[in-house]
């Protein structure tokens, strides 16, 4: 696992959450870390200079607030529908990765993003026999969410060079 | 002029969001249509009258950037306002996508974005600008 990227993976993450979704992440602490188990994760696959994909696993009590939240439902309103809440954590996942990407790969670097999935929360230790290059988890308000950055073929030295140029 | 908008993006929840944002906005609004991908965002433009569209870049079947460019090539829209709203950081894609006129939002967004996009391109709500 890269550190440099696992923060900037953090960065990224917090962001998106806070501004997207209105949902402040804390300082992970191991002692709440496993209170909230079940998970329900989204990946998205992308190409480019380099391939693969992010997930982002996070409690199933989060779904309803995070969709309220990005839809800017009031107190009182019905609550998000399951398909709406399912969208809403495929749409994270979207932002984050579509803001990740430039982190790491300098803004010329062009990438196709495929449309967000549904995926098994497992995503998170990696894929392919593979385990994530980046990987952080947020704890929340009642909940956490897990994020993981997967990385095919040769691409991690490629990563590792445009990282440093960053740094 | 009251506006008919067309929002065009995969996401259903980034489409209400959207949505959501006009409403709350002096925007005055005719009809808003919506559309899950560029090819159902060409269908409605051939359908309906649209003073102004709203649309993603990643979408399947038909990418934002192929619908934007199939609605230049048409003579009667290569003035349409088109605002792109995508978490898209490349600037290389960005700078082909300003060529085309369109205004670009990067996404997570604040609402005052879109608004002053839409302002800028249609000249609505200006006298609820101050």
């Amino acid at each position: 696992m890269n550190t440099h990227l696992d923060t900037i993976l953090a960065g990224v993450a917090e962001k998106t959450l806070a501004e997207l979704a209105f949902i402040f992440s804390m300082p992970d602490d191991a002692a709440v870390r496993h209170v909230y188990s079940a998970l329900v994760a989204s990946s998205v696959d992308f190409s480019g200079p380099f391939s693969g994909s992010l997930t982002l696993a996070v409690s199933a009590n989060m779904l309803p607030a995070i969709a309220s939240n990005m839809l800017g439902l009031d107190e009182g309103d019905t609550s998000p529908l399951p398909d709406q809440q399912l969208d809403a954590l495929k749409e994270l996942t979207n932002v984050v990765c579509g803001n990740l990407l430039p982190r790491m790969a300098g803004t010329q670097a062009i990438f196709r993003i495929e449309s967000p999935r549904m995926a098994e929360p497992e995503a998170t230790e990696g894929t392919d026999g593979q385990g994530p290059v980046a990987r952080t988890r947020l704890v929340l308000d009642e909940g956490r969410a897990e994020f993981a950055l997967s990385i095919s073929g040769d691409a991690p030295a490629l990563v590792q060079d445009q990282v440093e140029s960053l740094l | 002029m009251a506006l008919n908008v067309l929002i065009v993006d995969d996401s259903a929840v980034m489409r209400s969001m959207i949505l959501k944002v006009l409403k709350m906005s002096a925007v005055p609004l005719a009809e808003v249509r919506e559309a899950s991908n560029g090819q159902e965002g060409l269908e409605a433009l051939s359908e309906y009258w649209i003073d102004l569209v709203i649309v993603g870049i990643n979408m399947p079947v038909m990418t934002g950037e192929e619908m934007i460019d199939r609605v230049r090539a048409i003579p009667e829209y290569i003035d349409l306002p088109v605002i792109v709203v995508s978490a898209e950081g490349s600037q290389t894609r960005i700078a082909k996508l300003l060529e085309q006129g369109v205004k670009f939002i990067h996404k997570p967004f604040s609402p005052e974005l879109i608004i002053e996009a839409i302002k800028d391109l249609t000249g609505a709500c200006n006298e609820h600008a101050s």
